[in-house]
């Protein structure tokens, strides 16, 4: 009776080895057949250096289909946007075209806390959405950021951030331009723009000079003294917004962005800190008034 | 033998339904419905896996661990053979469409640990179905996965958009609806088929 079972365990262990020797023979056989060539390999190496987000801001549902794209050279590579440029230069050695961009969301607008004052107050779910659809929010100010954060909760990167005045602001040294947090935005405040532009206009109102200022201490008025200094073009009011032409030659903006009596025009990389230092003049002039 | 076999293929989708009533695979049903693409290939998948694995095992089990009274032994060898088949198409879809193959992804190797692949080719060798029976069986089986993974895609898109209390978002609300809709699939009774087609 034990010998028989023993025997049978016997038998069973053979069986089962030889016929799982025999799969993995056949599995080799067929990892030899359908080998891959180079461009497995290339493809891999391009993987590597994208961001691995899967936006989809290229046109393909994910990272890994855009990689084979670019192997097989049916695409190129300045399709992703939130690649930054060190990845940007070690694709190259990989692949030699390669566009120029690298683009940042920005919010264009200012307003903190206190910089509108509000219509009503709301007593509802604490995100913009709802906000937006009572009224399109509950400051005076309809076009620009309500402040509720519903980009924060999309964002991948964490880039965005809240300040102490309540104001939220990205990061652009974090932000991988995906454009995620377009989509959810309900005023359509966040705007991509390119990472070495320099400036961006931090202000969406498109409204008369006095209704603005009425507004939001934080609004471009229109006044065109932007127009005025800049030479070349690069800045030019249109429906009393001023808008940037983002070209080779940005470098008189700091000029520009200097002589801006409502400070809108921001510089891009650092915006905290030119944010910090104006908020610190402010304050010191009250302090000389009062 | 066609009503029949009416019967195994209808009774597969909605009386038998690996998911809802036999609880089998319930692990991709959550983690793939979310998307309707990714139900799209996983499905296509599952359909071809459990295909192929019963078309396969069928013959190892009746010509081989029977007369050699080694049918303990079927949860190995079952488990093997789905094993290479999952790395069989692996391989061939690499070579052949590398395009699927990236768009399928993680789905292609998760099937290999699917227990309803392994619970069709179990009940095919414990109800002792014939290999024509087994075939559409399993087809059938793998389509009444795509039915309800389709169904429960399209539940979840509109319940994002719907509000729900915070402590049911996500899995929690996913599987409430996923215990309604086993309910529902419970409606269906086999002995009315069988006053229909036979």
């Amino acid at each position: 009776m034990i010998l028989d079972m023993i025997l049978k365990s016997l038998i069973g262990i053979l069986v089962f080895t030889t016929f799982s020797f025999l799969c993995a023979l056949l599995l080799a056989f067929l990892a030899h057949f359908f080998r891959t060539d180079d461009s497995e390999k290339k493809m891999n190496k391009i993987i590597r250096h994208l961001p691995g987000l899967d936006c989809g801001e290229c046109g393909y549902s994910n990272c890994n289909e855009y990689a084979y794209k670019v192997a097989s050279g049916e695409e190129d590579l300045d399709k992703c946007l939130p690649a930054n440029k060190e990845n940007l230069q070690k694709l190259r050695n990989i692949k030699l075209r390669n566009g120029e961009n690298g683009r940042v969301a920005k919010i264009a607008c200012l307003a903190t806390n206190t910089s509108s004052d509000t219509e009503y107050i709301f007593d509802g779910a604490d995100d913009c959405y709802t906000l937006f659809h009572h009224f399109s929010g509950d400051k005076k100010c309809k076009f620009g950021c309500m402040g509720r954060g519903d980009c924060q909760k999309v964002c991948s990167m964490n880039a965005i951030k809240t300040d102490s005045q309540g104001r939220i602001w990205i990061d652009a040294g974090i932000c991988s331009g995906c454009g995620k947090c377009i989509s959810v935005c309900p005023t359509k405040v966040i705007k991509l723009v390119p990472l070495n532009g320099g400036h961006f206009i931090a202000c969406s109102n498109n409204e008369e000079e006095s209704v603005v200022k009425e507004k939001c201490k934080w609004g471009c008025v229109g006044c065109k003294t932007c127009e005025h200094f800049s030479n070349a073009g690069t800045v030019k009011v249109k429906e009393n917004l001023a808008v940037i032409s983002y070209n080779e030659n940005h470098m008189d903006l700091q000029n520009i962005a200097s002589k801006c009596p409502t400070k809108v025009i921001v510089p891009i990389k650092n915006q905290k800190a030119y944010l910090f230092s104006l908020n610190e003049k402010t304050s010191s002039t009250e302090t000389e008034n009062g | 033998m066609f009503g029949n076999l009416l019967i195994t293929a209808i009774a597969s989708i909605f009386i038998n339904n690996f998911i809802l009533t036999q609880f089998m695979g319930v692990s991709p049903f959550l983690g793939a419905s979310k998307k309707m693409n990714q139900v799209w290939s996983m499905s296509i998948i599952v359909i071809l896996v459990m295909t192929l694995a019963s078309i396969i095992t069928y013959p190892v089990n009746y010509y081989f661990l029977v007369p050699l009274k080694l049918k303990f032994l079927r949860i190995l060898f079952f488990l093997v053979i789905i094993a290479v088949i999952v790395q069989s198409i692996e391989l061939f879809l690499k070579k052949k469409n590398p395009q699927l193959y990236h768009s399928l992804g993680i789905y292609l190797p998760l099937v290999t640990t699917n227990c309803a692949v392994m619970g069709v080719v179990f009940q095919n060798s414990e109800f002792n179905y014939s290999f024509v029976e087994a075939v559409v069986h399993a087809f059938f089986g793998g389509v009444g996965f795509f039915v309800v993974l389709f169904i429960m895609a399209t539940i979840r898109e509109k319940l994002d958009m719907a509000t729900v209390p915070k402590a049911f978002k996500g899995i929690p609300v996913a599987f409430i609806s996923a215990g309604l809709m086993a309910m529902a699939f419970l409606a269906i009774d086999k002995s009315i088929l069988m006053k229909l087609f036979s």
